[in-house]
């Protein structure tokens, strides 16, 4: 288990953001997270990764408490790719902004380089390593947002909204590239059908809650449920 | 495209001029930095009066934009204000130094034009030659430079962050700017009663894309120092055979006054 979550409760202030949440992720699955605008997908990734802290309950992740004296070394486990590009990409060109990780951590220059390269092979962004990130376009920078985390070779993968602002085409090619990415996965979104080409399990999410936990083909195409918590099925469903 | 987005452009262009490769992009930026401070050194060590003698290093800028392959044109353009506002600082010298100090026929020029002169030409050579070399290496390599010449690394953080920031605070005055205008339309400038509810929008909303900013860069292991590895491909014998160079050539030019000697051969 890389990811257990126990009676995890979150408030911002009085307004309680996750309520009582129990998630368990295996090694190598790919987990979609939906449900409508402020239900605590966002910030539940952001408990997983220490943006947030200050939770109640118990979060565990690779069999550490996430907590301020495990979190160096649990966020060397995983890569949180942020919603906004742009928020993430802060270097001049994308070679630099992928390698940032790797330097950080103390890697001599031959494996900043290897780790580098074969982040951007994955996304296949190679090419693009000496482009200024401000010449990419939308769903470039998406995919170099990615390469960022994934040049620390991490084993969770923790994406929020990363279908956000894409053409389809780029969202095409961003399904294919993540469907190529062995790691877990961990996707929050509200695009259903970009859970549906990527995740295999899906939870569905209201009020802070888990109202449903099962396979996203299940869960996906349950009109009732998914309108019941202000969804709607996913399009290519819903044409029939 | 409003003055924000016109200073976002000139931010990239420079980081563009900064990614060529030439010579000069492959010399060390500790070199280089060195390499312009003794140059700006020996430029201000001129006396107020000697103007052929600072108009001669006029050759180590030019010389430098050819090792660079950078556009004199654009360098320029990119100084424009800089230079305008130079222009303000010495314009009262001939007010107050009006002894006649060169004469030919009716026209004279008086000790404070000369020093006014004087001083447009220092302050605008050590503005192209640092301008050259931000161009010629970029601010993550400069601080890379100055990290090997031992500047505190607290200091070498704030000026990469302060560097980063801003770009990221233009952006948002530049969105900002757009938004309003787009609702105002005829509109020159903003009108007063916006002025406060804008500058507050723009401020928190910076600070929130800084915010993100920083936590991108906890999660890729940053500690509150940059690890700056420097990109260069020059070996030490170009770094060695370039500081020398140009400790040379600004020596011969801070000593002979090149365009005086050649102002007498002509005659």
């Amino acid at each position: 288990m890389i990811l257990k979550a126990e009676h995890l409760t979150f408030s911002y202030g009085k307004n309680m953001v996750l309520n009582d949440l129990h998630i368990e992720v295996k090694e190598g699955e790919s987990v979609g997270i939906i449900g409508c605008n402020g239900v605590g997908k966002s910030t539940f990734l952001k408990l997983l990764c220490g943006i947030e802290t200050g939770y109640q309950g118990s979060l565990e992740l690779f069999g550490m408490q996430a907590e301020k004296g495990n979190m160096a070394s649990i966020r060397k486990k995983l890569g949180y790719v942020f919603q906004d590009s742009d928020s993430q990409l802060f270097m001049t060109t994308v070679y630099e902004d992928v390698a940032f990780g790797p330097e950080n951590y103390g890697y001599d220059d031959s494996e900043v380089s290897r780790r580098t390269m074969e982040a951007l092979k994955k996304v296949h962004m190679e090419e693009y390593a000496d482009r200024q990130v401000y010449r990419l376009s939308g769903g470039q920078k998406k995919l170099a947002s990615i390469a960022t985390v994934l040049s620390l070779e991490p084993e969770l993968l923790l994406m929020d909204e990363p279908s956000a602002a894409l053409d389809p085409q780029n969202r095409r090619n961003l399904i294919a590239v993540i469907n190529e990415l062995q790691h877990s996965k961990l996707i929050a979104s509200h695009d259903l059908d970009f859970i549906y080409d990527t995740c295999e399990r899906t939870i569905l999410m209201t009020g802070g809650q888990i109202v449903a936990d099962g396979p996203s083909r299940e869960i996906l195409t349950d009109r009732r449920l998914l309108e019941e918590h202000g969804l709607e099925l996913p399009l290519s469903f819903s044409r029939g | 495209m409003n003055k924000a987005g016109g200073a976002i452009r000139e931010l990239h262009l420079l980081d563009g001029l900064a990614n060529q490769d030439s010579f000069l992009h492959r010399i060390h930026p500790a070199v280089k930095i060195l390499v312009t401070l003794f140059y700006i050194l020996m430029l201000v060590s001129f006396d107020k009066y000697n103007l052929t003698g600072t108009l001669g290093m006029i050759l180590v800028p030019m010389l430098l934009m050819e090792l660079g392959g950078l556009p004199a044109k654009v360098i320029l353009r990119q100084l424009r204000f800089l230079l305008g506002l130079l222009f303000l600082v010495g314009i009262a010298n001939p007010w107050f130094d009006r002894t006649v100090m060169v004469q030919w026929g009716s026209v004279k020029l008086t000790g404070g034009m000369i020093s006014c002169m004087t001083l447009y030409l220092k302050g605008g050579f050590a503005l192209t030659a640092s301008y050259i070399l931000i161009a010629s290496t970029g601010m993550e390599n400069i601080c890379y430079g100055l990290q090997t010449l031992h500047m505190p690394r607290v200091l070498i953080t704030v000026i990469t962050l302060i560097y980063r920031y801003l770009i990221l605070f233009l952006k948002e005055v530049n969105q900002t700017m757009l938004a309003y205008s787009l609702r105002a339309p005829g509109q020159k400038g903003i009108h007063i009663r916006a002025w406060g509810s804008l500058a507050g929008a723009m401020l928190l909303r910076s600070m929130d894309r800084s915010e993100l900013v920083y936590q991108s860069m906890l999660l890729r292991g940053f500690r509150g120092t940059f690890r700056l590895a420097g990109k260069r491909k020059a070996g030490r014998g170009g770094d060695m055979g370039y500081l020398t160079g140009m400790v040379l050539v600004i020596t011969v030019l801070r000593v002979c006054p090149v365009f005086e000697i050649v102002g007498k051969c002509i005659r």
